[in-house]
């Protein structure tokens, strides 16, 4: 019996040896800035066994005793090794510097490796870089219109930043800044998006396979992090363009400890356009004009290495006005009116978050965000009367609200507790307020009493609780896969909505080069986006689902390849299915602008099917660097009181889309970037047979009728195909406050009339014909930036 | 929201505006887009008027083409009974046949080049009109006569109403400068009763199913101008209230057809399909039973002094 005992001592204790591990962990930051990096590599290069940084930068990776080649890797920066004996656990934080030189550097782990490597299947990582290269339209940067060149996504109408993500519409996107959801980003009817690029550091787009710390969209997550700003020294850098001008500032307020970043942004339409006005107006007092703005900030201070502290907000505003004033002199009365009549929206976003390191192992992060989209309209109107026995004021005030509020508490957990696993889980309750839409009227004189009234819908108050947990798991040398539940529960009106959605992503490397992927996941909505037409306007409206209209939700499921062509490009073919349930649209003939009271009964639930392969050849880093990409897809709908309960073609149904987008950088001095689109036109309904029907039920013989035109089904015919070529040059040089840069671009350069829109029209001869009203010709942009 | 409206669409115009370019697409429609269009409405004891006429396409310059060589044959209870002869205008007519409540019509049509086409259709149940009480009532300055139409919905059957108003009123032709004959026109309908689903032809007929009411005896509430049928040179004497008890097929189509009139031409509204139940062809072959209340009306003129 002591003989066992004794061997059973020695067996365990040789066993503790063998499998004594150990943790190192830290954060990997940028030398310069001291921001932190995500997704940067971090592994033994001797075993090629690792993990990646967290959000915060953080990484946790648990190797077993002995000599181990630390190695941590990231993009566009030199990579650092070291050679350590690991015989306990060691905290360290790495600090790398951005490679000086963009010729392809050999490095044991890289870009295209990383994604070879990953289980997440349908992400897509945009460079920084690139969306502040590419041309763009009026010279300004945006990334949601960058997003749009990637397959898989397309544009609504042209010009606008709408996303359709695999035959999703543009509801069903989950945009998150820093987190918190955004719900409208569009600024100027959506020819521009609110995001500055200047204040971001990271854009990830994922369109399928989502993990399950996402929820409450159906077709995709767009993760937008703010840059924390250089917590070493002051920078600042900004632009002038045509439309817009940018200031960003950032640096430390405590060494090492604490920084903030400032950007801002504005339009000055309103402030060119002044001149002319007043000319038109040609005396008469009327001002009008349009502007919007932007402002981020953030702030972030790091008590100790266990803990930080960032907030972080957002503020913009679209409005455009016009102003009015009048006086004249009746019987001896002087009249004053001045009039205002005002069009605004826009979003406020706050976020408060605490990172706290538990144990080298667990990491934790607990967000309390708010955000807040409103729309209103209204006038008021003043006028003033005076003379010998007058001295009276009337007010009269008109004012029509809507918007959503939603106050989010949530903990999210990294737990990583060897290389094998990479647990997350966490809980997350979000609070909405919807305001439907809610009319003021006030009216005051000096004489009479006051009114002031409201009337329209009343608010409506939901819950969105969730919960979720997944784990990446390693199996063996080449098999990983991502499982996880997400688990929501939507309260509104008395009723629940409760769900579990399964998400599933599995890799299985067939060499380190090549790996084949697949995923499957199922996503709830809860909110819908009420358009009230076909150009996305700032009155569509964002309501909750009630109980009797259901939650939508969506099962997808993808499958691919990615082939590492070369340490930095690579190229990756993906097959995806989706379907669709539960969709809203408004009933045929529905009227637009009406009362928003009972919606409900205005609209339709139906579903719908998009399925289509993507392929995207991407390269990273280098002179060149860019990426060209083809979808091939198919989308439809299906409502049973719409085209007599027909499957039709949704309306962004494109079957060809290809994008091509490409930055080269000639020298320190010059780099040029080119654009090139093309996609097979948007189905639209047109009818294209014509026949009479008879007015008089009782007498054919009148021979009284008209003309109908017959559609075939809804969104029969498809417009002419959307091509266009963008080209930009950047003119850089160093000075010596600083480095200045020219942008110059020209958007259409073949000035190509692109369909916008269309309809039957006449000729001089009076022949009809059928009549395309295009947007952009070619123009021109210019654009100066600076950066110390 | 009228200023919303406004507002948005101002801005909206402004931005098109100021960028926009027009051009014309060269649009290739084959001619395969032409079908045998059928026109048909038919009511008992009274001959059967087919119009056909043939679909076009849309940038076509002309209006309709009407088909004189059709093959026109009405069944009755898939019996063959007669080929309507052509008269004029596309319209084809029966010789003696008549439709008869409680038997199921077929109608089949074909004509060179085009696909035969074939519909089929029955008359609904008449449904009387049990009484009507009427009075003058004055709404807002207008002088308006009240009509309260008494019916007796049958119950365990879905029905389908088309409202109209006739008069024997004479109106005075000035450009002729004669007195016309009688005009048997519908008159204009105004109502707020939550039945009526749709209004047609112009406000001079209203559409309602029997969903809220079905198989009890419901009034509807209507007003017409008092002006439309007693002015300053001639009154009616007569008033005749049509109540069509109309096929489904013919409801659908109604309805349909109005919403297309309400939003044709409206860039920012949906676009809709009008209904046909005419198989490989357009139009609409449809029974209805008519149902007619006369009322005796007692006008007066009212004298107009001049200068």
């Amino acid at each position: 019996m002591k003989r066992y005992f004794l061997h059973i001592i020695l067996i365990f204790s040789c066993l503790s040896v063998f499998s004594q591990k150990y943790t190192i962990s830290g954060y990997v930051e940028d030398f310069e800035t001291g921001e932190k990096l995500i997704s940067a590599g971090v592994f033994d290069a001797n075993t090629l066994k690792g993990t990646i940084t967290n959000n915060y930068g953080f990484f946790s990776i648990t190797l077993p005793k002995g000599e181990i080649k630390f190695t941590v890797s990231y993009v566009g920066y030199s990579s650092f090794s070291k050679t350590i004996d690991l015989n306990k656990d060691i905290e360290l934080n790495i600090a790398i510097e951005p490679s000086i030189t963009l010729a392809e550097v050999v490095v044991t782990d890289s870009k295209s490796k990383n994604k070879v490597e990953s289980t997440q299947i349908s992400a897509i990582e945009i460079p920084i870089k690139d969306i502040q290269k590419l041309p763009v339209l009026l010279g300004e940067v945006d990334i949601l219109k960058t997003i749009q060149l990637l397959p898989g996504v397309q544009s609504g109408s042209e010009g606008t930043s709408g996303l359709y993500v695999r035959g999703g519409g543009p509801d069903q996107n989950l945009i998150l800044l820093d987190g918190v959801p955004v719900y409208n980003a569009d600024h100027l009817f959506g020819f521009f998006s609110v995001f500055n690029a200047d204040a971001i550091s990271n854009v990830k787009l994922i369109k399928g396979g989502f993990p399950a710390r996402y929820g409450g969209r159906l077709s995709s997550v767009i993760d937008i992090r703010m840059k924390e700003g250089s917590n070493k020294k002051f920078k600042a850098d900004g632009s002038i363009g045509l439309i817009s001008s940018k200031l960003s500032i950032e640096g430390p307020i405590q060494k090492d400890k604490t920084s903030f970043i400032v950007s801002g942004r504005r339009t000055y339409i309103d402030v060119l356009t002044q001149p002319f006005i007043r000319m038109a107006a040609r005396g008469e007092k009327i001002n009008a004009g349009y502007y919007f703005y932007d402002l981020n900030a953030k702030i972030n201070h790091k008590f100790s290495d266990k803990s930080r502290l960032f907030l972080s907000a957002y503020m913009g505003n679209d409005r455009a006005y016009t102003k009015m004033k009048y006086d004249y002199i009746y019987n001896n009365i002087k009249y004053e009116e001045s009039t205002v009549a005002d069009l605004e929206w826009g979003n406020i976003t706050t976020a408060l978050r605490w990172n706290y390191k538990l144990n080298k192992k667990l990491f934790s992060n607990t967000t309390l965000t708010y955000s807040k989209y409103r729309f209103g309209v209204g006038q008021e109107l003043e006028e003033k009367r005076t003379g010998p026995n007058i001295d009276e004021i009337t007010n009269f005030a008109f004012v029509y609200n809507s918007g959503i509020e939603d106050f989010t508490a949530r903990i999210d957990y990294d737990y990583i507790p060897n290389t094998n696993h990479f647990v997350r889980f966490g809980v997350s309750n979000i609070y909405h307020i919807f305001n439907p839409g809610i009319t003021t009227f006030e009216f005051s004189t000096t004489a009479d009493a006051n009114i002031d009234t409201s009337y329209g819908n009343t608010k409506i108050y939901a819950n969105e609780a969730s919960a979720y947990i997944e784990d990446d798991i390693r199996i063996g040398a080449n098999f990983k896969t991502n499982i996880g539940l997400h688990f929501s529960n939507f309260f509104v009106k008395d009723k629940n909505y409760p769900s579990i959605q399964p998400r599933i992503s599995a890799r299985y490397m067939i060499n380190e080069f090549f790996s084949v992927k697949a995923a499957y996941s199922q996503m709830n909505q809860y909110i819908h986006l009420l358009t009230t037409s076909r150009i996305g306007l700032p009155t569509d409206l964002w309501l909750p689902v009630t109980d009797s209209i259901e939650p939508m939700r969506s099962d997808q499921f993808a499958i691919g390849g990615v082939y590492a062509l070369s340490t930095n490009t690579d190229i990756s073919i993906e097959g995806f299915y989706k379907t669709m349930d539960n969709l809203i649209e408004y009933k045929e003939g529905a009227s637009f602008f009406k009362n928003n009271t009972e919606w409900e009964n205005k609209v339709e639930m139906g579903k719908g099917w998009s399925y289509g392969v993507e392929v995207l050849l991407q390269k990273s880093v280098g002179k060149t660097s860019g990426w060209i990409g083809y979808t091939l897809s198919w989308s439809k709908r299906q409502f049973e009181n719409i085209n007599f309960g027909e499957i039709y073609p949704y309306k962004y149904d494109r079957r060809h889309d290809i994008s091509i987008a490409i930055t080269h950088k000639i020298n320190d001095e010059i780099d040029i970037s080119g654009v090139w689109v093309y996609g097979t036109g948007n189905a639209v309904t047109l009818g294209l047979e014509k026949y009479i029907t008879v007015n008089d039920i009782s007498n054919l013989n009148l021979n009284s009728y008209q003309t109908v035109e017959h559609l075939e089904s809804r969104n029969n015919y498809r417009m002419p195909a959307y091509h266009r070529l963008d080209i930009g040059v950047n003119f850089h040089k160093e000075k010596k406050w600083g480095k200045r840069t020219w942008s110059v671009g020209v958007y259409n350069l073949y000035n190509r009339k692109n369909p916008f829109y269309l309809y039957f029209g006449y000729d001089d001869g009076g022949n009809m014909g059928l009549y395309q009203i295009s947007l952009f010709p070619i123009i021109p942009s210019i654009k100066y930036s600076f950066k110390f | 929201m009228n200023f919303k409206n406004k507002i948005s669409l101002v801005l909206i115009l402004f931005v098109i505006i100021v960028s926009s370019c027009i051009k014309e697409i060269d649009v290739n429609l084959e001619d395969s887009y032409r079908k045998i269009v059928v026109n048909s409405m038919f009511s008992a004891d009274s001959i059967l008027t087919v119009n056909i006429s043939k679909s076009l396409n849309v940038l076509d310059n002309a209006d309709v083409i009407f088909i004189k060589n059709a093959v026109v044959k009405i069944y009755e209870n898939d019996e063959y009974v007669e080929t309507l002869v052509y008269q004029a205008n596309g319209n084809y007519t029966t010789v003696s046949f008549v439709p008869v409540y409680g038997k199921n019509y077929k109608l089949t049509v074909s004509a060179p080049d085009l696909d035969d086409v074939e519909s089929t259709n029955q008359l609904p149940t008449p449904v009387a009109i049990s009484g009507i009480d009427t009075m003058l009532i004055n709404k807002e300055g207008k002088e308006l006569i009240k009509c309260i139409i008494s019916i007796d919905d049958p119950a365990n059957v879905q029905n389908y109403y088309y409202l109209q108003v006739f008069s024997n009123k004479q109106d005075y032709d000035y450009f002729y400068d004669m007195e016309s004959s009688i005009q048997n026109s519908a008159l204009y309908i105004d109502s707020d009763d939550p039945v009526i689903e749709e209004w047609v032809n112009w406000d001079q007929g209203a559409i309602f199913s029997d969903n809220i009411f079905n198989g009890t005896n419901y009034k509807l509430n209507i007003e017409i101008n008092k002006w439309d049928v007693t002015s300053y040179d001639s009154t009616a004497t007569i008033l005749y209230y049509h109540l069509n008890s109309i096929s489904y097929e013919y409801y659908l189509y109604t309805l349909s057809l109005a919403k297309y009139q309400r939003t044709n031409g409206d860039p920012f509204a949906e676009p809709v399909r009008v209904y046909s139940n005419i198989t490989n062809g357009l139009g609409i072959f449809a029974g209805y039973s008519s149902y007619v209340y006369p009322i005796d009306f007692i006008g007066y003129i009212d004298y107009y002094y001049e200068w």
